[in-house]
């Protein structure tokens, strides 16, 4: 009953479900803290709302790297064109590719997010520095990119 | 670069202190130095007397007429984007000239606030009572005749499980009728007519079948009268409220009276506060202020009229002047970057000349799209002119302007315009191939691009390592500069060149070699005995992880370069999925303007962090030393008018 395993096809389709539904996850996660953070300054101060749009905008790039990896899969495997038949083995490869960009934004992106909502009180009281909350955001997402750099690369160089 | 600040100490006679003081307001370039800061203050505090300010009436006032601005708000024409403010002449800003008219708006705009609420207070308490009564609309029987000498009229109401029939039987032994008025959804409304004498049996009964009994407020006529009386009186006061509003509406058409009131205020409170810093005799007063080096001409025309003695002091050792930037007009912009991350120690050097044309090159590189960069570049220096040169905002705009330039250049040599859209577009409407001109695609080659932005990182770290390099040499610390710099430039030169193999492989060996064994005999210089300078040596050797980490922290331009080129494929892609056809162009059009919003906007802003990033940490690292106090020169601190420039000022 366990034939599906030797299909190389359903590897590659688990690889691009991987890569969205790990990474969106995280952004979904981050994006969300930081939202329910900035409500409460959003009450006492409705002008603060495109500052903390920033804010909150940030844990949400490793969502957007988890859906290119997942659609560059598709462009160059053909999935989009439906004719799709991949080996075993290149398979098992697009999904082993896709773990860096799910597994690390989804981790990334629940971090990203809390250091994003403890910027939010930066921005409530002292709305000039909020640029120093967006760069401690973006030291977590570095590695969210490293990890979209070597998804990426791995499937650039694959030959479907 | 960094302006040079000289300390003015001023003294003057009393009998021209306001117009001293109003002359280095408009000159808009001192910044106050509080007495308590100066040396030897304490045996001067003795001898010197201290101004207390009179803020308290201006404050009182300001708050009438910010409050007074706050109601009208809502009322006035909306703004244009980018409505230029009123200029107005430093003269009219120090009177009060205004203040006396705005108060009295004020007063009359706070005045028609409280009608309003007065109107609004009747309004609910007739509502009120016509919700009281509206239960009782089909009783015919004035409120005002209620009992007469042998009966009277009661009112309760009934829950909805009363036995109404069993009720009216017994009530019927007592001679007392009962009419049900209306019910809802709680509750029954029930009028009872009762002998006086009768009166406490029925009304026992009634409580004892969970009656409560009701007693309408004292009006005349029927309950369906006085709602009626209610109605009419509702539509006079929405009338009143409505005339009330239309006096506001009237009033926010003219609010520059009370702006310009507001400005003076606060220019006025500005003025007494920074009277605290001056230092009083009978006669006479010192002050004390940084002034740039190149403003002191200006000072000293503006101090010509007056009897005054001044001297401009070079700061001391030690002491920390305010941090005020110069640059040309292609580096200004980037002067916002330094200021988010906190101002330099004034010792050291303005970063800024550096900072441009590193964040002008990673910037675009990230964002790598022409199209984009085009937005980017017509709306940015299109609010550049907009805004008053000098400002914040101003120096931002033009800041997204420069970058957007740099985007359309790196966006062009990628071949990337709005994505692929041209060959996308002419593919799947009019069916023909069409190539946009690239130098290189990062797509094909991304490996390329990632050495390049490889390289780009090794010349920025190595630039903040010189600069690092030079500050150890103005401060006469060559063993710095040689050992620390020195050193590693030769040992991360020779591993970069045996990189590439050949002769450069065995020059680059023996460069890093010599350096690393350079850095093993000297890093250990300031530990106190030998085994401590041995281990410092070898263990300096583990920064060379830092490096790489460094360097390997430029890979995000590739990877944001990528992002921002793939999505916008992406969003291509989508919006030619409908096709050719007449659906299929709009479709197109709604999808490609907001895909490409949404991913400009996202990547924008995520280039825009990520270059601050490699500026912050990877290259402030190198040699930043923060510290630096922002100028905050005395000037007529305006929210809604500006002062006009001029020289004489």
């Amino acid at each position: 009953m366990f034939e599906f395993l030797q299909n190389g096809n359903f590897w590659a389709y688990l690889g691009v479900a991987a890569a969205v539904i790990l990474a969106g996850m995280g952004s979904a996660k981050g994006v969300g803290l930081v939202g329910q953070a900035s409500a409460g300054v959003i009450t006492e101060d409705p002008d603060k709302f495109g500052q903390l749009l920033v804010l909150q905008a940030l844990p949400g790039t490793q969502g957007i790297y988890g859906f290119l990896i997942g659609f560059i899969v598709m462009l160059n495997s053909g999935m989009m064109g439906g004719g799709v038949n991949l080996d075993l083995a290149t398979g098992t490869a697009v999904f082993a590719a896709c773990l860096p960009v799910g597994i690390v934004g989804l981790v990334s992106g629940i971090h990203q997010g809390k250091v994003s909502a403890a910027g939010v009180s930066i921005v409530a009281k002292r709305p000039d520095q909020v640029a120093k909350a967006m760069v401690s955001a973006a030291l977590v997402e570095t590695y969210a990119i490293l990890a979209f750099l070597i998804s990426m690369l791995l499937i650039f160089n694959m030959n479907f | 670069m960094i302006l040079k600040m000289e300390k003015l100490m001023l003294y003057a006679l009393s009998e021209d202190k306001q117009s001293i003081l109003d002359r280095l307001m408009g000159l808009g370039c001192v910044q106050m130095v509080p007495p308590e800061e100066l040396d030897g203050f304490e045996e001067l505090g003795a001898l010197a007397g201290r101004d207390a300010p009179a803020v308290y009436d201006y404050e009182s006032k300001l708050s009438e007429v910010s409050s007074a601005l706050g109601v009208l708000k809502e009322y006035e024409p909306k703004a244009k984007l980018f409505a230029k403010k009123d200029e107005v002449p430093l003269g009219d800003m120090l009177e009060l000239g205004s203040a006396e008219e705005a108060l009295k708006i004020a007063a009359s705009v706070k005045g028609i606030v409280s009608n309003i609420a007065e109107v609004r207070s009747f309004q609910s308490a007739d509502q009120f009572t016509r919700q009281m009564l509206l239960p009782w609309q089909r009783l015919d029987l004035p409120l005002e005749h209620f009992s007469t000498r042998f009966a009277a009229a009661m009112l309760y109401t009934l829950p909805l499980s009363a036995d109404l029939d069993g009720l009216r039987r017994e009530l019927d032994e007592l001679r007392a009728p009962l009419e049900e008025v209306s019910s809802d959804a709680d509750q029954r409304y029930v009028a009872v007519i009762a002998l006086s004498a009768d009166r406490d049996a029925v009304s026992a009964l009634l409580k004892e079948r969970g009656g409560l009994p009701v007693s309408l407020p004292e009006l005349t006529g029927t309950a369906a009268e006085n709602i009626a009386r209610i109605d009419e009186k509702n539509g006079q006061y929405e009338k009143n409220i409505q005339a009330l509003n239309e006096s506001l509406q009237a009033q926010a058409q003219n609010t520059g009276v009370l702006k310009l009131a507001y400005d003076q205020l606060s220019t006025a409170i500005g003025s007494q506060r920074a009277k605290q810093n001056l230092l009083l005799t009978d006669r006479s007063f010192a002050v004390c202020g940084w002034v740039a080096e190149a403003d002191k001409a200006r000072v000293e025309k503006a101090l010509e009229p007056f009897t005054c003695c001044y001297e401009f002091q070079k700061p001391a050792a030690g002491e920390n002047p305010p941090v005020r930037f110069k640059n040309n007009s292609l580096v200004e912009p980037f002067e916002v970057i330094t200021e988010m991350y906190g101002l330099p120690n004034p010792s050291t050097l303005d970063p800024d000349p550096l900072i441009a044309p590193f964040f002008f090159l990673f910037f675009g590189m990230m964002l790598s799209d022409a199209g984009y960069g085009l937005v980017l570049a017509i709306a940015g220096f299109i609010a550049g002119k907009m805004t008053r040169k000098g400002t914040f905002g101003n120096k931002m705009f033009r800041l997204i302007g420069l970058c957007g330039l740099s985007t359309v250049i790196w966006g062009a040599l990628y071949g990337s315009w709005f994505g692929d859209i041209v060959t996308v577009f002419a593919n799947t409407f009019f069916g023909v191939s069409v190539t946009v001109p690239k130098l290189i695609d990062p797509l094909q080659e991304p490996m390329t691009i990632m050495i390049i932005s490889f390289l780009f990182g090794a010349v920025h770290l190595f630039v903040g390592m010189g600069v690092k390099a030079y500050l150890c040499l103005r401060a006469g610390d060559w063993k710095g500069a040689v050992f620390d710099i020195g050193f590693w430039y030769l040992v991360l030169i020779g591993l970069g060149m045996m990189l590439l193999g050949g002769m450069a492989l065995e020059i680059g060996k023996w460069m890093a070699i010599i350096g690393a064994a350079g850095l093993v005999l000297t890093q250990g210089r300031h530990k106190p005995n030998l085994i401590g300078k041995i281990t410092g040596g070898v263990m300096s050797l583990y920064d060379i992880t830092s490096y790489f980490s460094d360097i390997l922290s430029y890979s995000r331009i590739l990877a944001l370069g990528l992002a921002t080129g793939v999505i916008a494929s992406v969003v291509n892609i989508l919006s030619t999925l409908p096709g050719a056809n007449i659906i299929g162009a709009v479709l197109f059009v709604v999808i490609f303007l907001f895909g490409h919003l949404l991913n400009l906007a996202i990547n924008a802003l995520g280039s825009y962090v990520h270059t601050s990033r490699l500026q912050y940490v990877e290259f402030f690292g190198k040699f930043y030393e923060g510290g630096g106090r922002p100028f905050t020169p005395f000037k007529p601190e305006t929210k809604y008018n500006l002062i006009e420039s001029k020289e004489d000022n």
